[in-house]
This record gives C-alpha cells, structure tokens and sequence, in this order.
C-alpha cells in the first residue's frame, strides 16, 4: 500500500506537468525561448553588454532569452556553432565584433560575412600606470621605454591578440621600441590590473572600463586612450593617443564593438523584427546604465550597411595589426583583407556578394 | 588479493602510456622558440605528462613487485564471473544507451522514461503499477518539471 | 596594509544580514535546501558532493543569492546530518563523518542513539557558526596579503593544494598525486589563454575543453550511483532517534572541547586542499589526548562525537578562505561552490573582496542561516530519520543518474557535455574501484588553468629564471610548506614500506 501512495503522487505530479506542457501554442516568430552564445566566460565585458542588450529585448519580443557562455579561441568556438547551426532565429551569438579576426588567427573559415551583425557599444583601450609611478604623459613612458635596456620593460595586457596587445604594440612601434618591452598576457584586463598594483608590471594596456573605478580611487592613472576625443570619466581625465601619436587615429576600429549576431540566412521577418528590438534595446535606460555607464561605453549603434562596413573596417584593423605583431596565423592578404589605409567599401569580392539586409532597416543615430 | 595487483600493474601501464602520449603532443605544440619557450603552450602538459609516467612508473613497479605478473588467467575468471561485475555492465550499458544512444535521437523525455523504465525494471523496486508510477513519475521530475522550473532547453532531435 | 579593505566585509555585515533577513525567497530557498542537504547526507550513497554537484548545474537560472543559499544550505545540512548514518548504521553519509561513527555507532549499540544524534547535530550547529564567524574574522586579513602576492606565489598555493590534496586525500599518497596529475592534465584540454593554442583540440568539441561541472557530476556523481547501486548489500540500522533537541547545556559544558574543534578544523580547512575528511580526525585526536577520560574514547565517549562533527561543519569556514582568496578549493564542496561562483559571473581570486564588496559577508549569513535551517529542520524531522534511512537506493539513485544527465547538459547545451560527464563517471569508477582518491583529481582540473598560467607567466616576468621564485619572503615559505608536505609523504611511505609489502 505503501506504494500506491508513492504512485498516486507521481500521477498527480504528471498531471500538473502535462498541463504546463501544453499550456503554450503561438504562431509567429518567436515561439519559444531565444538562446544568445557568448564567446567568453562570465562576467567580462562580452557577457555583461549582451546579458544587459538580452534583458531589454526580452521585453520587446516577449520570450525569455537564455544566455550562454561558450568561450574560447576569441569566441570564435561559440560563434562557429552559431554560423553552422539552424537560422532559424532561435540560436544568436553575443560579444565582441572579432569575428573579421578569426580566419586570420586560425580559427576555422567562419568570418563576419557569416552574420547579421547589430553593434551597440564601443569600449576605448588604455595604457594605465601605477599612480605612483613617476611618467605623468605617455611621452614621458615612451621615453623611459627607449632609455631602458633591451626587453627589460614589462607591461602586461588581457591576453595573446587583444586589442590591449595590439594598441600597445602600435604605440610602441611608432616610436620604435618595440624590442624594449617584453609583452606579459594576463587573463582578462582586470587581471592585468592587478599584477600593475602589485609590481610585477610597469604600464598595463587594457579595455578602458576594466580599471575606471581604480583609476577614480587614485591607484592608476591613465595614460593614453585610443579614441579620437579626450574623455572624462568618473573625474579622471583620459588624454587620447592623438596627441602624441596622431596617425593611431585610424585605428580606433581596434577598440571592442559589443554586439549580437544572426547567421546570414536568418528568415528576413525574423531580421527585421529583432533589429527593432535591438534598436529599442539599446535606448533603454537599464542597457545604459549597464552597458554604458558602468563599463564607460560609448554608445554607436550600428545595423544594415553601417554595420557591415564596420566589421569589415574591424577585420582590416585587427587583421593588419596581427599580422605586424606576429602573432596572424595566416597573412590577412590571403583572405583579402586591405589594410585600414586602403579600406573602401566593397573591401573585396566575397564582402560584395554577401546577402544584404532587408531594406526596411533603416541606419540608426548615434 | 592477487587481483587487485593485477588491476594495479595495469592501470600503471595505462598511466606510463598515457603520460607519454600526452608528453609527445606536448612538444608537438607550438612556439617553442627560444623567446617564448617557457610560454610554450605546451610547457606546463609537457611537465604533467612527464608526472604522471614517472608516477606510473613507481605505481606499476609496486604492483609488480607484489606478485602482479602472475596469475592472469585467475584474474580475468574472477573479473568475468564476479555477480557484482555483472551487474555493474548491465547498469553501465543502461547508460550508456541511454545518454549516447537515446538523448539528442528521440525527444529528450522518451529518452528518460526509456532509461528510467529499463533500469528500474532491472534493479526490481516492485510491482508493475509502482514500477510504471515511479517510471513516470521520476521522468517527469527529470525531464519536465525541472527544465521548466529552470527555463531551459532539452537535447534536440539532430 | 588596505585596512579599509579589511574592514570592508565587517562593516557590510549588518546590512547584508539585514538584507538577507527580509526576502522571503531566499530565506525559503535556504530552509528547502537545509532539508535537501539533512536528507541526502543522511542517504547512504548520495553525498554532499554529489548532491551539489547535480544541482550546481541547475541553479544557475535562479537569482544568484537563492542559488548560492541553496546550494550552501545543502552543504551545511549534509555536513550536519552526515553523523546519523555514522551513528545509526556505522557507515558514514558522507565521508567527513567517518570519526563521528567511532564513538557514535558504540553508543547506539548501547541504546544512546537519541543521545548520539543530539550532540551531533548540536555540536555540528556549534561548529558551523563558529567557523564562519573565524573565517570572516580571518579572510580579509588574507585577501589583502594576497593583493600583493604574484605569479611565482599563486603558483606554489595551487602546487600546495594539490600536493596535499594527494598526499591526505586517501590512504596512499602515491595514488592521491596520480589523480592529482591527472586531473591537471584534463585541465590542459582545450584553447590555452595565452596564445589561444587549441590544447589536444582533435575535435571543435575538445577545443572547447571539459567543463568542470560534467565533470564534477561524473566523477562525484554517476561514479558513486555505479559504486553503490552494483552492491545488493543491505544494511543494519541501529537504534531510534526520536524527537532531537539542540542541546546549550551539553554545547556549554563541551564548550573547551568545541573551539578546540573548530579552530583545529579551520586552520585544516584554509589549506588548499584539505577538507572536512581531514579536520575530523584531527579534532577528534585531540579531543582524546585532550580528555581526562582517554579510554572511554571509542567506546562511547560523547566528546568524540562533539569534536568530529564541530569539525566536519567547522571545516566549511576555513575551506572558504583559500576558496575565495585564490579560487583554489579547500576542499570538494567548496569546489562546487567555486563553479557555482564562477556561473554567476565571479570570479574568485585575489581581486574578489575588490570587485564583489559585501559577497564575503553575504556567504557567510548565507552559512550562518544554513545552520539555523538545518538545526530546526533536524529538530522538525528527527522522529523520521529511520524512515529516511531505509528509503529506498534503487529508486533514488537512478533518479540521480537522470539528474546528473540533466545538470551536465545545463553546463552548456551540447551533448558534448553528457558524453564527457559519462566519461569521468566511468573513469572516476574504475579509479575508485583501485583505492584512487578522487577529491585531488577535481582539484587539479579546477586549479589546472591557475597552476598553467601562473607558471608560465612567472618565468615569462622573470626572463626565465627558476631561482627568482625564492626570492620573495612568502614563496620561501610557501616552498618550505611544499618540501615539508612532500618529505613528510615519502619519509612515512618509506618507514611503512616493509610492513606493506610482507601484509599482502
């Protein structure tokens, strides 16, 4: 008898299952929940902005949208997933706009010709010193980097093919002293931040918003910024790199630009109805207050052409800048990727080819 | 007590075998010029895999040592015929079935009431109507309730 | 010194309490996982461990601090409970409460069981809420000292961990190192963070490397519902509890005994490493060598069920530390603890107490109401616990498979994930089966990427040279601690040699 009870129970506990089961039936797009793949792991700056973006879109499309962190090789294994699975709407990939970079590196063929790519958020990169240390501009740190003995200087940045790396190698190589640094990869730039407190680097090159409440407590000081305009943040100024360096001006495509994105034969109806909620999304002012605010985001929402052209100019910068510092796998050329100085829009044939966006999508304002 | 030795002696040469494959793609590895050779990607597997053989090593001798070369055939007779060992296989091939044979072939809560089903008909805990009750009811624990208390995905049909 | 950082998580205290205190879906979720965790550690077969682990993979939908509640209230419970299947049945629910059994099993042969069962629980109350009171006290101090700490000594803390974690883990530290090597070689898998090399990257999947929470529900998981479900051995139980009390008067006249327990457990639990299994014996020890009545010890002796099980709880406080300093377990449970923080988004290390204000103090309330939780719930459900020992394994640990199925698909959508978690359940069986520990083998796959990176970054920093890692006061000691643990396993080894070989 003691199992007749057990029985009714289960019985019980299935009705009501079968029940939530069959409670739902709807037509259109979207239908069941919406799965966003992040390509880093929780946490960083590629989680927060798309977790923020997901949060918002969720109310304009009415379905959950479950975000899901698959990180590796730049983002590159979750983003593959989403290139090759069903485009059927229900699979996006979320984070930072590298994909140009992947064929080069050596991750596999997919490249950001494989997406709808709607951009929201620029973050800047820094080079930050220890508020103590003695170089109070960035010319005073290049000078002290020429003056040192060779690869005696150690700087650190978040990680092998970064933007950190790449800026700090462009800085380093417009002056020439490229040989005088050794390059120390840390995981993520906060990481590197830490190591910057405790001594064991002299300059830390890393995404602006990682060390911004650091820099208001007084303990760095920011140096150079890879912007085109001076900012102030928090009551800290944050000099561009213009000033002294001014031909780094072309490559603020080197900066991270947070996005989602749609495999390129996603359903037009399926295009059109996220990219408007996208477009709300990002006006919201809980994505500002997180994605922005918080992470000292500029906001430069881009869809349709504007988008395209802006990945393609991501691909160039990255792409060139990889391949100088030795680190591409495969020369840029191959894939027929110009470098930033020759960019035009079609960069090549493949990127003329690719399907356009529907044309009801219309550019956005900054 | 032979045969536990037997397993030992074994499991060394697994972990000598493994160690050294695991070293040999170590330095198959990239970058290890001499600039980035302590970044070697490779350097720290290259270490571990090295461990791990010479741990296997002294695993292995000791087994030896203790008599583990010999008596083979009773070994595998004692391996074959132990009742635990046989229903340890029916289990792992439950299992086995059922997370690589069923999940992602068939909708994901056929899948569990299979293997609930299966391995509850095999472990005998009753009854038919307690074991189709405790069936159903546990696959729907599994397989409903949960993944809609949580909000997530099942395994698709692929 | 950063004192503001120090005080920091002591001054956030009363509002996270508050705070805490007034929302009602945590508190719930606390309760329900109190009496999860007394349920499953009184289960035999079904672990804290592994318990936690099936869940940790299904929380993470939940809002973080229901998430973290229940799975530390599963923690606290199961510590707490773990002692009756000792008491009762003489096989301990969960391994920590191995010492608990010595003295408790005898005095419920000798119709004690209430007796027994009441100074567990109590004494486990004791240890859980002094533990984390010494590990709040302690931690800050800690975290700021490890601000400035830097590859060569992070290094050497994940080495310690798994060194000792091998060495204490099981009877035998040589196959304690091997699942440690082990484990660090399964950490290797995948793309490494510095040149983003795909690591044995044969297949996109493996690319991506082994998520610790499939792995952690195979090896602690499935590998126990094989152990346990290929036996057809029924078990003896024992005795009767009845309706149990938290017993002041019985905690103030042991109140000696106790802090010695506690502070014993978390000075073992700060070392990476080294968990609950560890700190019981060690107390109880004392408590023997402490006590004026030594031979009632073993027979009986109320003392040695206070000091196991103040140190299985007290354990909790101090595996914290490291767990939260350096994101290196001290010990299973706090590792799952570790991937739980992880899914939410932080990332324990050095920087925690920086960029998480408040987190410290949040978990140790969250501890703090655990043991509340797990104490009325022993109260409420004390007159059913034979009931709940005699439920029945074969339904419920086929349940656990299913579960454990679910929870490793959770980890990342890919059946990747269900095949590599059938994969170290079948692995860690096997290990098992030949007497390997599999505790040190978790740890080397959780501390596998710190170890890696913190090496390679140190003799990067340093151009290479070996000798600057004794430069710093702190990795000379830190050596000092790896020699001696290492010496010390070896010495023993070698003087218990003769004796092994003519036993078999």
């Amino acid at each position: 008898m003691n199992y007749l009870v057990l029985a009714r129970i289960c019985l019980l506990i299935g009705a009501l299952a079968a029940a939530l089961v069959c409670q739902q039936a709807e037509a259109a797009w979207p239908e069941k929940p919406i799965r966003i793949l992040v390509g880093w792991s929780a946490g960083g700056s590629s989680d927060m902005t798309t977790r923020a973006l997901a949060m918002e879109m969720e109310k304009e499309l009415g379905k959950r949208i479950l975000v899901t962190n698959v990180k590796g090789a730049h983002g590159s294994i979750g983003g593959g997933r989403v290139a090759k699975g069903r485009a059927d709407g229900y699979q996006w990939f979320g984070g930072a706009a590298v994909q140009g970079a992947w064929p080069v590196m050596g991750y596999g063929k997919v490249s950001w010709r494989d997406y709808y790519a709607m951009l929201s958020v620029m973050l800047p990169t820094t080079i930050y010193v220890r508020a103590d240390a003695p170089w109070e501009t960035l010319d005073d740190l290049l000078k002290a980097i020429q003056a040192s003995r060779k690869g005696q200087f150690k700087y650190g940045h978040p990680g092998v093919g970064s933007n950190g790396q790449i800026f700090a190698g462009l800085v380093l190589d417009s002056v020439g002293a490229a040989d005088k640094v050794t390059a120390i990869p840390y995981g993520g730039g906060r990481e590197a931040g830490r190591y910057l407190l405790s001594g064991q680097i002299k300059f830390a090159s890393v995404t602006m918003g990682d060390l911004t409440d650091w820099a208001a407590g007084k303990r760095v000081r920011p140096l150079a910024n890879l912007y085109s305009k001076d900012i102030e943040f928090e009551g800290v100024q944050y000099p561009a790199v213009t000033h002294s360096i001014p031909s780094l001006a072309a490559y603020e495509a080197i900066n991270p630009f947070y996005g989602i994105y749609l495999p390129r034969d996603t359903p037009e109806a399926v295009v059109e109805k996220t990219a408007a909620a996208f477009a709300k999304a990002i006006r919201s002012k809980k994505f500002g207050q997180l994605a922005i605010k918080e992470r000292a985001g500029i906001l430069l929402p881009k869809l349709g052409r504007e988008a395209d052209e802006q990945m393609s100019r991501i691909a160039s910068a990255r792409g060139w800048a990889l391949q100088q510092l030795g680190i591409a796998k495969h020369s840029p050329e191959k894939f027929g990727i110009p470098k930033l100085s020759q960019w035009n829009w079609p960069p090549n044939d493949a990127a003329a080819r690719v399907r356009p966006w529907p044309e009801s999508i219309k550019p956005l304002r900054p | 007590m032979e045969d536990r030795q037997n397993g030992d002696l074994l499991l060394g040469v697994a972990f000598v075998l493994f160690g050294a494959v695991v070293g040999v793609e170590a330095l198959r590895m990239p970058y290890w010029e001499r600039e980035t050779f302590f970044l070697a990607p490779g350097f720290v597997p290259l270490l571990t895999g090295v461990a791990l053989s010479l741990l296997g090593v002294v695993y292995g001798i000791r087994a030896g040592l203790a008599g583990a070369w010999q008596n083979w055939a009773g070994w595998f007779r004692d391996l074959r015929t132990n009742p635990e060992n046989k229903r340890l296989m029916v289990l792992l091939a439950i299992v086995l079935v059922y997370t690589v044979g069923l999940v992602g072939r068939m909708g994901f809560f056929w899948a569990t009431l299979v293997f609930h089903g299966t391995i509850f008909g095999y472990l005998r805990i009753g009854g038919w109507l307690k074991w189709l009750g405790v069936s159903i009811g546990a696959t729907l624990f599994v397989a409903v309730l949960l993944p809609r208390l949580f909000e997530m995905p099942l395994p698709e049909i692929e | 010194m950063d004192w503001a950082l120090v005080w920091q998580e002591w001054r956030a205290l009363p509002g996270v309490a508050g705070e805490v205190l007034v929302s009602p879906g945590l508190l719930l979720a606390v309760l329900v996982g109190s009496v999860m965790g007394l349920i499953f550690g009184m289960l035999p077969g079904i672990s804290a461990v592994m318990a936690m682990s099936l869940l940790v993979g299904l929380v993470f939908k939940a809002p973080v601090e229901v998430g973290l509640g229940l799975l530390i209230a599963i923690y606290v419970g199961a510590m707490a409970s773990g002692g009756v299947t000792a008491i009762l049945v003489n096989i301990p629910g969960t391994p920590a409460a191995a010492a608990t059994g010595v003295d408790g099993f005898p005095m419920a042969t000798q119709g004690r069981a209430r007796e027994a069962i009441q100074a567990s629980f109590s004494a486990s109350f004791a240890g859980a809420v002094l533990g984390e009171f010494l590990t709040l006290l302690l931690l800050p101090f800690i975290a700021v000292i490890a601000l400035k700490l830097g590859d060569w000594e992070i290094f050497l803390v994940a080495l310690i961990g798994v060194t000792l974690a091998g060495a204490l883990a099981g009877k035998s530290p040589l196959k304690g190192w091997l699942a440690a090597v082990f484990g660090l070689i399964i950490a290797m898998v995948g793309m490494e963070e510095i040149w983003g090399h795909p690591r044995f990257g044969y297949t996109d999947e493996m690319n991506r490397g082994f998520e610790f929470v499939p792995a952690l529900i195979g090896l602690f998981g499935l590998s126990e519902v094989l152990q346990v479900l290929k036996q057809k051995a029924p078990y003896q139980i024992k005795g009767e509890s009845g309706r149990i009390w938290i017993d002041f008067r019985l905690l103030y006249r042991q109140a000696r005994n106790l802090v010695r327990s506690v502070l014993v457990a978390v000075g073992i639990g700060i070392v990476p490493g080294v968990g609950e299994s560890a700190a019981c014996w060690a107390s109880y020890d004392l408590a023997k060598r402490g006590s004026k009545r030594k031979d009632s010890f073993g027979k009986g002796a109320v003392e040695g069920v206070v000091a196991a099980e103040a140190a299985n709880s007290g354990t909790a406080g101090g595996a914290l530390i490291p767990s939260l300093v350096f994101g290196i377990p001290g010990s299973g449970p706090t590792a799952i603890l570790i991937a739980a923080l992880f899914i939410y988004g932080f990332r324990p290390g050095p920087m925690l107490m920086i960029d998480e204000p408040g987190l410290v103090a949040r978990i140790v309330v969250l501890f703090w109401l655990a043991a509340v939780g797990t104490a009325a719930g022993a109260v409420v459900l004390s007159p059913y616990f034979l009931r709940i020992l005699s439920s029945p394994r074969e339904i419920l640990l086929p349940i656990a498979a299913s579960l454990g199925v679910l929870g490793a698909w959770a980890a990342g959508f890919t059946r990747f994930d269900i095949y590599s978690m059938v994969g170290f359940g079948v692995l860690g069986f096997i290990l098992r089966q030949r007497g390997f520990p599999l505790a040190p083998m978790v740890l080397g796959i959780l501390v596998g990427g710190i170890a890696d990176l913190s090496l390679r970054r140190a003799l990067q920093t340093h151009s290479g040279d070996w000798m600057t890692m004794i430069k710093s006061p702190a990795s000379l000691l830190l050596l000092l601690i790896l020699f001696v643990t290492i010496g010390g396993q070896l010495r023993a080894w070698w003087t218990s040699r003769p004796k092994a070989t003519s036993g078999n």
